[in-house]
């Protein structure tokens, strides 16, 4: 009883920010967050599994982790909290790449890697998160070179 | 009241020590034993392991205490390696009363320097076991720490250096003094509220993510005296009291019993002078607090001692209670009759005090990394507050950042004058060393500086103290 899964223990804080929701369900690389509802980008998103190509000939190689899900993108200290569950806790690490948007639409920062730690977290504080724009995050996990498709699309604004 | 604890009475060393043993007072309002032999008493699940007094004074309490690596199993888990005082998690129980002399020769035998700090106690500040005073004990060395308990109450010891890995890891013990007016009950326990964040593999989890930086570690399994899904043991109708303290790095334990109300009658300096009433006990690291109840449960039914959510900031007030531990009434034939008390002898008051020291706790970033302030600047680059030896100064505590801290200092108790500019009354506050700042809050603080030295105070959240959230007194 007394063991506790971590991501439950942070459902609540969860929940209660106001500048960010999650998505009602992980739908991998199309989810959206609700502040501008950005969406991933086709054009620039890496594909949804990594798994290196090599078909029947390859040596086998690890099962791909599952993929995150954001719980929430929170303010917090005048940046944004991204907190999530992580299905496949043992996986080597977890990447996030971040988009940032513009009030009007106009996309500022393509995504990319903004953070990498090790597969137990389950949150990080984006510190360079401070603009008057929209932030959206996806996360993949990682083990040896084999990744996770990526997990639901959550935004947040650090100044609203 | 009519009747009494042995552990109450038993001054003696001798039987002070068995009856920690055993973990709890005992009644001597119990039935007569039976003329038939009885089963021995089921052990105690949560009992806490004593110290070896080595002296035969029963005014001294001479331990040897070693800190050691060792394993333990929590629960069902695989077994977590950790560190201990003498092998064990908590550290060995130093029961004594006021105006005896402790001895502690402590030897280090962990790959790291470390001190031990004795959380709460009047003492040299040479004995304090804070970098203020004391060189680091390196690996393989001894420290001999050596003072004498001038107050009653309930303290815990632990190191004070790299304090957020090395409490987290298991180095932690719970001191009790006794006074002269000790309410007369059924059952004493001490209870050490904790903890721990267990991998699949059973070990502690060691990397600190932000979160966890920035509200202090908790973990995924609670403990109680260190063993989770804990056991208490308690007969209808009979006074309990419940000594706790808290020893997580960052949790706050919200505690609810169903069915009961505590009363509160002591806090971290003693007994108050006038005790209260509150169906939530609310526990910040590194406080303690003494309550009493009458077991009000059916012989052979049970309930759980609940964690209750609490809002310390950062949306941290919407978790799911937790079952801290389940209470079992035993199947005794009730008691009947119990009172709990209404009055103590109360503490001084101190006198008025004119000057103030402005204090501001608050967070921020430094170089792309969190950081927690005094007015601020991070430790060590936080200017020390002076105060002559004997002066009396006011600890104008402002809390500005978006959580609370529990603020904590060394060597001297506070009392607490105002909370957000209102008085705030001695005969149910008492003496303290820690108290909880909510998010965007003031205090002043009253203290007495009477003993020379360096002397720290710092957030307790063991994450912030070491992030930078420390500061000095210096007494001279």
């Amino acid at each position: 009883m007394k063991t506790l899964i971590i991501a439950a223990m942070l459902v609540s804080a969860a929940l209660a920010s106001a500048c960010s929701s999650t998505t009602p369900d992980p739908v991998p690389t199309t989810g959206s967050g609700t502040t501008g509802a950005p969406t991933t980008d086709p054009t620039t998103a890496p594909p949804a599994d990594t798994t290196p190509a090599g078909g029947t000939t390859t040596p086998p190689v690890a099962a791909a982790p599952k993929a995150p899900k954001i719980q929430t993108v929170a303010k917090m200290q005048g940046a944004l909290h991204v907190m999530w569950t992580n299905p496949t806790p043992a996986c080597d690490s977890v990447e996030g790449e971040r988009q940032a948007t513009m009030p009007d639409g106009t996309i500022m920062e393509k995504y990319k890697v903004v953070f990498t730690v090790p597969g137990e977290a389950d949150n990080k504080h984006d510190i360079s998160a401070t603009d008057a724009m929209t932030y959206s995050y996806r996360l993949r996990c990682k083990t040896g070179t084999v990744y996770s498709s990526y997990s639901n699309v959550v935004a947040g604004n650090p100044t609203k | 009241m009519q009747h009494s604890s042995a552990l109450v009475s038993a001054f003696t060393k001798g039987i002070v020590v068995l009856s920690v043993a055993a973990g709890c007072g005992t009644s001597s309002s119990a039935p007569a034993p039976a003329p038939a032999p009885q089963p021995a008493p089921a052990p105690d699940p949560i009992a806490l392991v004593p110290v070896t007094d080595e002296n035969p004074d029963p005014n001294v309490v001479e331990v040897s205490l070693e800190a050691r690596k060792a394993t333990k199993v929590y629960g069902t888990s695989a077994p977590t390696p950790v560190w201990t005082y003498e092998g064990s998690v908590p550290g060995p129980f130093i029961d004594a009363k006021v105006g005896d002399r402790v001895i502690i020769k402590f030897k280090n035998s962990l790959p790291e320097p470390t001190t031990i700090h004795w959380h709460g106690i009047r003492l040299p500040a040479t004995m304090d076991g804070t970098m203020a005073m004391q060189n680091p004990i390196p690996p393989g060395g001894t420290f001999r720490y050596e003072y004498v308990f001038k107050d009653a109450g309930l303290y815990w010891y632990h190191p004070h250096m790299r304090s957020d890995i090395q409490v987290q890891k298991g180095l932690h013990g719970a001191i009790r003094v006794r006074g002269a007016n000790e309410p007369v009950v059924d059952q004493e326990r001490v209870i050490m509220l904790d903890d721990v964040r267990l991998k699949a593999d059973g070990t502690l989890a060691e990397y600190l993510d932000d979160t966890a930086k920035m509200m202090g570690r908790e973990g995924n399994t609670l403990l109680v005296n260190g063993v989770t899904d804990a056991t208490i043991p308690m007969r209808s109708g009979a006074s309990i009291r419940l000594r706790l303290v808290n020893v997580a790095n960052g949790r706050f334990f919200n505690l609810r019993l169903p069915g009961h109300t505590w009363r509160v009658i002591g806090t971290d300096g003693g007994l108050l002078a006038r005790p209260y009433d509150t169906e939530k006990l609310l526990i910040a690291p590194g406080e303690r607090y003494d309550v009493m109840l009458i077991a009000n449960g059916a012989p052979s039914s049970a309930v759980d001692l609940m964690n209750d959510a609490y809002d310390r900031g950062h949306d941290s007030g919407n978790r799911p209670s937790m079952s801290v531990a389940h209470i079992r009434f035993t199947d005794e034939a009730p008691l009947s009759d119990r009172k709990l008390p209404d009055a103590f002898p109360g503490v001084q008051a101190l006198p008025a005090a004119s000057r103030s020291v402005p204090i501001v706790l608050n967070e921020g970033q430094r170089n792309n990394e969190l950081v927690f302030t005094i007015n601020d600047a991070v430790y060590p680059d936080v200017p020390p507050v002076m105060v002559e030896n004997g002066g009396l100064r006011i600890l104008d505590v402002k809390n500005d950042s978006e959580m609370d801290h529990p603020f904590h200092l060394h060597g001297f108790f506070f009392q607490i004058l105002e909370k957000n500019g209102v008085a705030q009354p001695l005969e149910s506050s008492g003496n303290k060393d820690t108290v909880i700042l909510p998010a965007k809050t003031s205090m002043k603080l009253v203290s007495r500086f009477d003993e020379p030295g360096h002397w720290m105070y710092h957030c307790h959240i063991l994450e912030h103290a070491e992030g930078g959230m420390m500061g000095e007194v210096h007494v001279e």
